[in-house]
């Protein structure tokens, strides 16, 4: 033994840490040791497998890094896709409304994103707020007295979803206010 | 050119007739239907005034179609 380590350490001392040097002086060593071979054996494949498992894990982890990145990337894309079709839905929306408005109120939405409406029904006068609930205030001439909650039950954007209530409560006032959620002010 | 807006998420969909085209019209009265099977509220949007439309008009020029409403 003590000749094989001073050969170990003179190998390597003379070889400059040669890999290969010492690979071979290792198996050298292994081999010729007959009363700890299997032992030593055993702890080098040990070994092995652990630089193997390492290897593995890091390969692991790189792929999981790539998809990770991957993940981001489309969330990003997907992201800035709905952010531009819904951009464009309420465009579209916003569009209609206008439409639909009389001069008054486009002038009103255009400068506040608010109009008045009279119910077809009462007369009164209810200011729709851009928005899809909540969003409606029953007026006696510029005090708010009660808050109503009342809209389409699929999601639409915000210009569709005052449109919508703007021609219930002109043409079905009743039973818009049947249906809403009414709050006093 | 008269107009169905059925709205939704995208803003709205659009179905458009001319009133000579019983081929566009039957495609409209079509949608029309369609919808107001699901409960959705038809309005007939004139200059003149509004009004609910129970039955499809091609006479119409502007028709909405809002789904039914929810108190919040």
């Amino acid at each position: 033994m003590p000749t094989l380590f001073n050969s170990f350490n003179s190998n390597t001392t003379t070889t400059n840490t040669s890999s290969t040097t010492v690979a071979n002086i290792w198996f050298l060593w292994v081999n010729t040791n007959t009363v700890t071979s299997t032992a030593v054996t055993n702890i080098w494949d040990c070994w092995a497998q652990t630089i193997v498992n390492q290897q593995l894990t890091r390969e692991q982890r790189l792929e999981f890094e790539r998809q990770q990145l991957e993940s981001r990337a489309r969330y990003e894309r997907e992201t800035k896709e709905m952010a531009q079709k819904e951009k464009e839905a309420n465009e579209r929306a916003e569009a209609l409304l206008l439409e639909c408005l009389s001069v008054d109120q486009v002038a009103e939405y255009r400068r506040n994103k608010f109009f008045i409406v009279q119910g077809g029904k009462s007369g009164k006068k209810y200011r729709i707020r851009q928005g899809r609930s909540n969003n409606i205030d029953l007026l006696d001439g510029e005090r708010i007295t009660h808050r109503l909650c009342c809209h389409p039950g699929a999601f639409l954007p915000a210009p569709d979803n005052m449109l919508a209530q703007k021609v219930l409560l002109e043409l079905q006032e009743e039973e818009f206010v049947r249906t809403a959620n009414i709050h006093a002010v | 050119m008269s107009n169905l807006h059925v709205l939704d998420a995208t803003g709205d969909s659009e179905t458009p007739w001319n009133k000579d085209n019983q081929a566009e019209i039957d495609a409209a009265r079509k949608v029309f239907d369609d919808f107001k099977r699901k409960n959705y509220l038809a309005y007939s949007v004139e200059k003149s005034g509004n009004s609910i439309v129970h039955n499809f008009n091609p006479e119409l020029e502007l028709i909405v179609m809002t789904p039914p409403n929810v108190g919040g």
